[in-house]
């Protein structure tokens, strides 16, 4: 692993954007913590530059104890950066394994969040956890004005913020270009071309598409329902209504669309038992020419380049429709309500606001992040990506669907992947599908 | 020999422990079952036995329940089969290199079950591993699938043979520890008497290592009815539910997507009363058998 | 012992050597991922690195603590292991004998073989929070004994079922206590039966992460297993530096086993056989 050149170089990289960065006149970190320079925050927010003054003030003197709990790796770079910036807080990041993750955190609010000040909860317990008041109501903070548009809106509970959206994600499709140009094809725009793409593909003997239904099954149908979300931005919402519905005319299209790929033989064969790991072996490995998924993967693309030239493309809507990206935000950060240390929770939450420590992040974590003024420079792929976020945005299937839904919809991909042994078809999935979202609906 | 005395302070300790970390969060827990608490709120109500009854009917559940009980009956009947085969085995005296066998094969035992499981997902992929080349090798293609684990005919008992692979060597130690216990004496005796070494097995070694064969068997039983991280890291219950077990299903019912704490207790309630019921006439059988091989 | 025929030497051999392959290919594969570089893991999975290179080992020691969680694990381990052998070889002695109340007792005991941690986690968590047990040594010592002490009961007083109630009672008009009886003479004869406890116990807690990550939320008390948490991140596993940490980890108690086999055996053979 080349993760000591990886860390020097990210220091480095650190230092030359704090030098050059946006409006920063930090230099010396000991004097004047980060988290409190006036000169950017007013660049960024709109208070007034006396308030941020009072608050700098507070915040060098804030002190007490904050444990963070994540699934995510505890990066040393940004525990190491608190610690200098906020001399008072004691900082405890601690990291729990994806399986356990969701019983560490319940275990822990139940007992009136012992342990635990910061954490990330799962995107279906957001709503529900603030609804039940675990979760401390941070709306109108300062800092929360430092984020893109949109993104503290998508937070909001009932007209509440109850955390902080660190990064953001959209839906992706890496391609092989090698193989692309072998076949005389360019990078496609619309649905149609990619499907045109895919029959020239096939032709020539290359698999199109890798998938990994495994872990991922709900990703690749948001693949497939695409345009529909891109025409009709409301569409999740509308299931749980009922307005719409999954066996409507154009959801069991969107199915159909998924039954014919793998009719065609689209998809590799074996992708079932693949988890997005694996999957990217197969891509890297030259096995199918596209592997989709979401940005958040562009850390394997870093971790190991693949020896073809490759190329990335969003989730694509039909020749007609406006191509929207299906985006959610990833991690949201919250603050228990019965945190012990309310305090300092809030000036880790304000120090992760600036924008010269969320770039830290975004570098350190190879994750698109949601301040404003951040560039995402970590990866010369990332800059491919950074217009994504630029476009129109709908709803991320996979995180915004209800729960009963989400799990039936997993089994029909995989189901429909497997139709020769199954036999079901596009419609009786949306029946199944239909079944399950009312079961969601009627509680 | 009976006193009081003597009962609190054999029994004491132990009934304590036991009673205040284990059965009584148990016991308050299954109190939960009973409510439609989601595991987030503060707040839940009763609901009586509506999870329960729920529970009967949910198809992940049945599905769940058929295949833990498959997964058990495969892999308690084959780990142990193997584990004494090569327990018998490397208790001979003219094998050599014994300690390097019996190392090698617990080896599996002792490391870290995620990344075994990764590793043979990998190895029995078609794309990614080398299970192509075998199943080409060997002209398996008209009988075994492509894609193991992502078949739902084969990829509860894929899962099933990782499991006893990891763990041959687990209950080969134990029948080992059973077959120290028995005197050489009484094979020479027998052989002296001309007895065969087939006979030798059935009628001297099988019948004097039972408590082992007990011990083992209780011990793969309630382990595989607890099954969770084998399915979990291999087929996440996959492909279309196909390989849920009741440890993965009550992992996604309690902990998962849909929230539902309450379900999920009384899922596992019933895994609990299924467990008790299995082991419970498991050494009924066993006890017979004992019994029957000890005249 | 009659000669064994050739025949039954080549197959015994084959069997042997072909299981020998079987275990070891995957071991191999994951012992050669640790020396692989990420790309190479990419793409070559299964086969030899392309270029070695003992970075993930360096990266798996530097951010695994290796130290404090072996000490930590084998603290915990031989605690608990040593609390479940001592206690459950009195309880099961004690249940061994018919009395009012035995059946009741053990199946007491066996009823929690079948619960699953994870029913009662919540509850246990808000009652050792009470107890201020939480991210304790003795707290986990204790919940670990109470997890592996119902096995234990169930072997040791099967096992002591089948011990002639003459010797201890010849014993005890001897004069001998019931304490002394029990362990000057019954324990030496329970050696297979104590060996498969402490096996079977050491096993569960030297591996076990999911109690420890819920109870215990010190990190300078994290056993063995939760190091290798570390190389977890939010949206994929690192498993390079993963291979790396787990052949760190199992390195130890191979060596171990391999000791202690060879003790084990003469242990065994020299006090417990029945006569």
């Amino acid at each position: 692993m080349k993760c000591k050149g990886l860390v020097s170089l990210l220091l480095a990289g650190v230092m030359v954007a704090s030098l050059a960065g946006c409006g920063t006149t930090v230099e010396d970190n000991t004097s004047t913590p980060k988290a409190a320079a006036p000169s950017d925050t007013k660049a960024e927010s709109e208070g007034t530059s006396q308030e941020e003054i009072e608050e700098a003030k507070a915040e060098v003197t804030v002190t007490g104890e904050v444990t963070m709990v994540t699934t995510g790796i505890e990066y040393e770079e940004i525990m190491n950066a608190i610690k200098e910036d906020l001399p008072g807080v004691e900082f405890t990041w601690e990291q729990q394994g994806s399986s356990t993750f969701e019983n560490a955190y319940k275990t822990r609010l139940a007992a009136g969040a012992e342990g635990m000040d910061i954490f990330t909860p799962a995107r279906a317990d957001y709503p529900v956890l603030a609804s039940a008041g675990q979760l401390l109501d941070i709306t109108g903070e300062t800092y929360l004005d430092n984020y893109t548009d949109g993104v503290i809106s998508s937070a909001e509970i009932d007209g509440k913020v109850y955390g902080i959206p660190i990064t953001a994600n959209c839906y992706i499709v890496w391609y092989n270009k090698d193989a692309f140009e072998q076949c005389g094809l360019t990078q496609p725009t619309t649905f149609d071309e990619l499907e045109a793409d895919c029959a020239v593909l096939k032709e020539n003997g290359i698999v199109p598409l890798v998938a990994y239904p495994k872990s991922g099954a709900e990703q690749l149908a948001a693949f497939f329902f695409h345009d529909l979300l891109s025409k009709n931005p409301q569409w999740l919402d509308q299931l749980k209504t009922g307005e719409a519905k999954w066996t409507d005319e154009e959801a069991v299209a969107a199915l159909a669309k998924l039954e014919e790929w793998v009719d065609n033989g689209y998809i590799l064969d074996g992708s079932l038992s693949l988890d997005d790991t694996q999957a990217y072996q197969a891509f890297y490995q030259g096995q199918a020419a596209m592997l989709h998924n979401g940005t958040w993967s562009i850390d394997k693309i870093a971790e190991a380049e693949p020896e073809f030239s490759y190329g990335v493309f969003p989730y694509l809507a039909k020749e007609g429709t406006t191509n929207r990206a299906q985006y959610c935000p990833g991690n949201i950060w919250t603050i228990a309500a019965e945190s012990s240390d309310v305090e300092a929770a809030k000036a880790v939450f304000n120090w992760i606001s600036q924008p010269e420590n969320a770039q830290l992040y975004c570098r350190t974590a190879k994750q698109f992040g949601t301040v404003k003024g951040i560039s995402f420079d970590f990866h010369e792929a990332a800059e491919d990506i950074t217009p994504f976020y630029e476009m129109d945005k709908t709803k991320m299937m996979h995180a915004y669907l209800t729960p009963y839904a989400k799990s039936e919809l997993a089994t029909q991909v995989q189901r429909l992947i497997a139709k020769d042994e199954t036999q079901t078809t596009a419609e009786k999935a949306a029946l199944a599908l239909q079944i399950a979202q009312d079961n969601d609906n009627k509680n | 020999m009976k006193t009081k005395t003597s009962f609190i302070l054999f029994l004491g300790p132990a009934l304590v422990i036991y009673t205040i970390f284990r059965m009584g969060p148990a016991l308050a827990s299954l109190a939960y079952s009973f409510t439609n608490w989601d595991g987030l709120s503060k707040t839940y109500e009763y609901v009586g036995l509506s999870n329960y009854i729920e529970a009967f009917r949910d198809e992940l559940v049945l599905t769940s329940i058929k295949n833990t009980i498959l997964y058990s009956v495969i892999v308690v009947l084959f780990q142990n089969g193997l584990g004494l085969f090569f327990a018998v085995l490397l208790d001979k005296q003219w094998i050599r290199g014994k300690n390097f066998f019996r190392v090698v094969l617990f080896l599996p035992a002792v490391l870290n079950t995620a990344a075994i499981c990764f590793i043979w997902a990998t190895i029995l992929s078609p794309t990614i591993g080398v299970w192509g080349n075998v199943m080409t090798f060997f002209h398996l293609n008209s009988i075994l699938p492509y894609d193991l684990l992502g078949s739902s005919d084969t990829a509860l008992i894929t899962v099933a043979l990782v499991n006893i692979w990891q763990y041959i060597g687990y209950s080969m130690v134990i029948y080992l520890a059973g077959l120290q216990a028995v005197s050489k004496d009484y094979y020479e005796a027998a052989s002296i008497d001309g007895c065969s070494q087939r006979k030798m097995f059935w009628k001297i070694t099988l019948p004097l290592i039972a408590p082992s064969i007990t011990i083992n068997t209780i011990l793969t039983t309630v382990g595989t009815l607890k099954e969770f991280e084998h399915v979990y890291s291999m087929t996440g219950g996959g492909p279309g539910n196909a390989s849920h077990v009741m440890g993965t299903a009550i992992y996604q019912v309690a902990f998962g997507n849909t929230q539902r704490f309450g379900y999920g207790i009384a899922i596992s309630t019933l895994l609990m009363l299924a467990v008790c019921i299995v082991t419970v006439l498991q050494r009924k059988i066993i006890g017979k058998a004992e019994m029957n091989s000890e005249n | 012992m009659k000669t064994k025929t050739t025949a039954d030497k080549i197959i015994s051999y084959s069997v042997l050597i072909l299981m020998v392959a079987l275990i070891l290919y995957p071991l191999m594969a994951i012992f050669l991922s640790a020396f692989k570089t990420m790309s190479d893991f990419m793409g070559n999975p299964l086969g030899i690195p392309k270029t070695f290179t003992v970075d993930n080992f360096v990266y798996a020691w530097s951010k695994m603590h290796f130290g404090t969680y072996t000490a930590n694990s084998v603290l915990v381990s031989s605690l608990t292991v040593a609390l479940v052998c001592v206690l459950g070889a009195m309880a099961g002695y004690k249940l061994s004998f018919n009395f009012k109340g035995n059946k009741l007792i053990f199946t007491f005991f066996l009823a929690g073989m079948a619960v699953p941690v994870q029913s009662y986690i919540i509850t246990l968590f808000q009652f050792m929070k009470k107890m201020k047990l939480l991210s304790s040594y003795p707290g986990l010592i204790l919940v670990y004994t109470a997890i592996n002490l119902p096995f234990a009961i169930f072997i040791f007083s099967s096992f002591f079922k089948t011990v002639p109630r003459e010797l201890s009672e010849a014993a005890q008009v001897d004069g001998c206590s019931e304490m002394r009886t029990f362990a000057q003479i019954l324990i030496p004869i329970s050696k297979p039966t104590l060996a498969t406890v402490v096996i079977v116990t050491m096993m569960n807690v030297w591996n076990d992460f999911f109690v420890q990550m819920i109870i215990n939320m010190d990190q300078k008390k994290y056993t063995l297993p939760m190091g290798l948490l570390k190389f977890r991140s939010e949206t994929s596993v690192n498993w390079t530096p993963l291979f790396a940490s787990i052949i760190l980890v199992a390195l130890p108690v191979a060596i171990v086993f391999v000791l202690l086999q060879k003790q084990f055996i003469k242990g065994l053979t020299n006090g417990a056989v029945k006569g």
